[in-house]
């Protein structure tokens, strides 16, 4: 009788655990070959899991299940199995990946090579690559669209963004953006794209009807990467050599503030709960965690060493 | 339960993983105590071409705009090597200043200094009651060689070494010139 008591507060519990299941952050850490677990809703690192060599980009598949992360020395990606948190596959791409980025079926994953200048497509469900795409000048950044078949791609060293057709993998549009572009983000409704040019501080705005540039918004020193608040209409960048992050007035077009955050700010992401802004700062291994509202650091998180969690790393559930 | 007995066959996997084909970005952090209040030492570091007098590595300096920010100095090395440098953070209040390498030509590399973009930071924060001060230099840094297999003198190591001595270098002209203590 006990025995099943017992049993039957063990399942009740495991489904608590279950229901209260909170997103987690998955933060590469390229110093320790790593990459730290965070359950968002302790703001506490759970697990670090062992990855290939000098992990830099990261993506979560959009059911949660996977992560997937690229690894620019061991020249592969680590593929992440979310409910063991422990990695299932390497799959060996070549070159330097770094970018990655997620078809919004879960199906393809995209890797950028910055130093071979391509852009592989890994089959999700065989893991291994199934295609190459020749792209501009050391590919930086990648970003997909969750409503139609394009892939975006910066080439940081021709200052443009390219539009990729993926149903025939053909380059259908280069845009001219600002220099050294870096991380790119999209906002499928308003058909914008932004891009972080880290040599000249301003983020590019790409109207994606017209394939092209129609403002370049002044950020501060080396941005990097950007995100989107629709709730807000506001744009997030971080700018790794003024140890902050802008926020741009999407009504104004227009950065608005600087928030302070440790030194040499990478990834950034939105919390799915769309209150909280993660932030990655490289140098000091820390994650800062801001609240959107009042645009204050409410938290930091220590990792371990050089995190950048660069793309998406944050899972939806 | 099998955490354990994967991170220990990572860890034995890792170095033949290494065989680096591109450079990661470095760090270097040489932190040294010197008994002088902060404020005596932010003004031996602030003017921006002060380093000639507290890197016994820099012979001469030059800057554009002095000491605002957005200055360029042009520094000759010991070597006679040339480096401009661009200050981005000249921040009194909080006796931190941040000034980072031009791009180098591509291929160019630095005689003694196998790097590629390097950004320093120093900080002064005070120690024992303010007496004294913490000054700390950080670097962020690539090493120069962008192939897989740099010559010995331009590893991520050396790029790593090279850094922390110009540091310890500075550290101990600034400590020179607030006293020797």
């Amino acid at each position: 009788m006990s025995v099943i008591k017992a049993a039957i507060s063990f399942l009740v519990f495991s489904w608590a655990c279950i229901l209260q299941a909170q997103p987690y952050a998955y933060i590469t850490n390229q110093g320790s070959d790593s990459v730290s677990v965070i359950d968002t809703q302790t703001n506490k690192v759970i697990k670090t899991i062992p990855v290939g060599s000098k992990p830099a980009g990261v993506v979560v598949s959009n059911d949660s299940k996977r992560v997937y992360i690229s690894n620019p020395e061991s020249h592969d990606v680590s593929v992440i199995d979310t409910e063991s948190l422990s990695v299932i596959k390497t799959v060996n791409v070549g070159g330097g990946p770094l970018a990655i980025a997620i078809s919004p079926d879960d199906k393809s994953v995209y890797v950028a090579d910055w130093y071979e200048d391509n852009v592989y497509i890994i089959d999700a469900e065989t893991l291994t690559v199934k295609t190459k795409i020749n792209v501009g000048d050391s590919p930086s950044g990648l970003a997909t669209d969750p409503h139609a078949s394009f892939l975006y791609v910066a080439n940081r060293d021709d200052n443009t963004v390219m539009i990729i057709n993926l149903i025939d993998n053909t380059i259908v549009s280069t845009i001219e953006v600002g220099r050294a572009p870096f991380g790119i983000t999209i906002d499928s409704e308003r058909k914008e794209l932004y891009s972080a040019n880290v040599q000249s501080g301003d983020v590019s705005v790409i109207d994606l009807q017209k394939q092209k540039t129609i403002k370049h918004i002044k950020v501060g020193d080396f941005p990097y990467a950007v995100e989107v608040d629709k709730k807000n209409n506001r744009l997030f960048v971080t700018n790794q050599r003024s140890n902050s992050v802008s926020v741009i007035d999407r009504n104004i077009m227009k950065s608005i503030n600087q928030i302070e955050v440790g030194e040499y700010p990478e990834g950034i992401n939105l919390h799915p709960d769309q209150t909280r802004l993660y932030v990655a700062n490289w140098f000091d291994n820390l994650i800062s965690v801001i609240d959107i509202n009042t645009l204050k650091v409410v938290d930091e998180i220590e990792t371990e060493d050089g995190c950048r969690a660069y793309g998406e790393f944050i899972s939806n559930h | 339960m099998n955490y354990p007995k994967l991170s220990l066959l990572s860890i034995l996997l890792i170095p033949a993983l290494v065989f680096a084909h591109g450079p990661a970005r470095q760090k270097a952090l040489v932190t040294m105590e010197v008994h002088a209040s902060p404020t005596e030492v932010w003004a031996i570091v602030s003017d921006f071409c002060s380093i000639a007098e507290w890197n016994s590595k820099v012979e001469t300096c030059s800057a554009s705009q002095g000491s605002e920010k957005g200055s360029i100095r042009t520094i000759e090395y010991d070597t006679g090597e040339k480096v401009t440098e661009k200050l981005f953070k000249n921040d009194a209040e909080n006796m931190k200043m941040l000034y980072a390498m031009e791009q180098l030509e591509k291929g160019r590399i630095i005689k003694g200094l196998p790097i590629a973009t390097l950004s320093t930071t120093i900080t002064i924060t005070p120690a024992d009651d303010g007496a004294s001060s913490l000054v700390q230099m950080k670097g962020a840094f690539y090493r120069a060689f962008p192939g897989p297999t740099p010559p010995e003198d331009q590893t991520d190591a050396a790029a790593i070494a090279a850094v922390t001595s110009l540091y310890e270098t500075g550290l101990e002209g600034i400590k020179a010139a607030a006293g020797g203590k």
